[in-house]
């Protein structure tokens, strides 16, 4: 299967002092103040494709960017920390238009009950049964959480009891298996709209994982995943199933030593640990018969995290958003003498995901206590210019360097009008077409356009 | 009856270089002093009133 994923991340949004300012205003008017190349705000629609192929909108009183189509973990992470630096820089406009700080935040709850999402999204084979996604997803989300929760201050929806948990989304799923994303939510989304052939391709919508500020983290999320679902596709995944996997969600999440036992399936019990060195075991065993990007750098990547966890978690602070943050809160919490309910581990766990200069994420990274992400030059191109090897490279293309010819952009079809005022539909049905390959980035828009009816009338 | 299942150790048993920490663990207790202080810079001072201030929309 070659890989092809992209992930949408909602982020919070906070005006301190501003009560007349509703979430859907302010969201409103950081994608208006959006500074890289995007379709234009048409009336009420905030809703604007980007010159890297991305997407970038209000959703339910968030802004929200969903990266372009990527074909490795490394550029879904370079092309989703783009994302949050045109939201940071949005927001810094936005700031100044309004003469106040509008502040955007990369995290899932606000600790009240409300939860918004952090969403991956792997294009599958049809021919893939569903029965046997959905039978192996939540294994593989759930204890995941060892590597990719963001970390929390606070346990239930509302924060109800003081602690500190490994996700930042796992109260707020109740279901093994579901449609709806705002309320009782499903480890496994069934949703199932492609935007691609549908009966070649399954878009598999992950809404489950956390958004994380740590890019080594990000990055193993998605490459981990990439993988297991890849040797789902060839079959080679174990047969190994948690039980009951919404209670072992919360399970994983509040164990801070990652050791507590988990009922599988078979009537044996296992922890997630456990669980997750034998997906490793059947990822490397895939990736010995079937080339998939970075599969060498991840399993290695993969194997230190799992050996860390046994032998010291808090060796993971380095590279891990929850080992991180915890190693953080302990310190504040020696320095207080306090148990969980200090407002200061709050406060410190908001802080960590606020974008922009304030950021901790980046101050960890600085002082060279967290895995540094990719050289700023990538992420800054990566805000203005799209992935070559997917159709997000014509898609970038017409909006970066052709706007005012776009009526229309979605994400397996534009609509486009020439310089003689004639529409042409272009469809894109197929993610891994029109690509740089085969679509040079300096035609004229009458070109492109003629070039891409004769290649798919 | 309920076993443990076997774990399946890494072959590897040396750490490699993708593992080793960053900053010598003598370093690391005296630079998370040094850390903690920069980052109370940063903070707001009021911290509940900056957690109280961050309700959102539930979104998807």
């Amino acid at each position: 299967m070659p890989l092809l994923l992209g992930t949408e991340t909602e982020y919070g949004i906070a005006a301190p002092g501003r009560p007349d300012l509703d979430a859907h205003a302010l969201s409103a008017a950081v994608v208006e103040a959006c500074g890289v190349p995007a379709t234009p705000v048409v009336e009420e629609s905030r809703h604007r494709m980007l010159g890297n192929g991305g997407r970038f909108y209000v959703d339910h009183g968030h802004p929200e960017y969903c990266t372009p189509e990527t074909r490795s973990a490394s550029d879904a992470l370079v092309w989703e920390l783009a994302g949050d630096q045109v939201v940071a820089e949005a927001a810094a406009r936005a700031s100044a238009a309004l003469g106040s700080p509008v502040r955007v935040y990369k995290n899932n709850t606000d600790g009240k009950g409300n939860s918004y999402g952090y969403h991956e999204n792997y294009l599958l084979h049809r021919a893939t049964g569903w029965e046997a996604v959905e039978d192996a997803l939540p294994t593989l989300l759930v204890t995941r959480t060892l590597l990719a929760g963001a970390g929390r201050v606070g346990l239930g929806r509302a924060s109800e009891q003081p602690g500190f948990q490994l996700s930042q989304r796992a109260d707020f799923f109740e279901r093994v298996s579901g449609l709806d994303t705002t309320q009782r939510r499903g480890i496994v989304n069934t949703r199932d709209e492609p935007h691609a052939l549908p009966r070649q391709w399954r878009r598999l919508h992950v809404i489950a994982g956390d958004a994380t500020r740590s890019p080594f983290a990000t990055w193993l999320k998605l490459g981990v995943l990439g993988l297991l679902l890849g040797a789902l596709e060839e079959g080679l995944l174990p047969p190994v199933r948690l039980a009951d996997p919404v209670t072992a969600f919360a399970t994983v999440s509040r164990d801070r030593a990652c050791a507590t036992p988990l009922p599988l399936a078979d009537g044996r019990t296992a922890t997630a640990a456990d669980v997750q060195e034998e997906l490793r075991d059947a990822a490397a065993g895939f990736a010995e018969r079937v080339p998939f990007p970075e599969a060498s750098e991840i399993i290695t990547a993969w194997t230190g995290v799992l050996d860390d966890l046994r032998a010291d978690p808090a060796r993971l602070s380095d590279r891990l958003d929850w080992a991180a943050k915890l190693t953080l809160l302990e310190g504040y919490r020696a320095r207080a003498g306090s148990g969980w309910d200090h407002p200061k581990l709050a406060q410190v766990d908001l802080a960590w995901a606020e974008l922009g200069e304030r950021g901790l994420a980046e101050r960890l990274q600085a002082a060279g206590r967290l895995r540094p992400g990719p050289v700023p030059e990538r992420v800054e191109a990566a805000m203005v210019t799209p992935p070559t090897d997917t159709r997000a490279h014509t898609r970038g293309l017409w909006v970066r360097d052709h706007v005012e010819h776009v009526i229309a952009a979605g994400w397996d079809s534009m609509l486009v009008r020439d310089s003689g005022g004639a529409l042409h539909a272009l469809g894109m049905p197929d993610p891994f077409r029109h690509t740089a390959a085969q679509v040079e980035a300096s035609l004229s828009a009458d070109r492109l356009a003629r070039g891409h009816d004769r290649r798919d009338p | 009856m309920s076993e443990r299942i076997q774990r399946h150790r890494s072959a590897s048993t040396q750490r490699d270089e993708a593992t080793t920490p960053l900053v010598s663990r003598q370093d690391q207790t005296g630079d998370l002093d040094a850390l903690l202080d920069e980052i109370d810079l940063v903070l707001e001072s009021d911290a509940e009133e900056y957690v109280k201030g961050f309700v959102q929309k539930g979104g998807q």
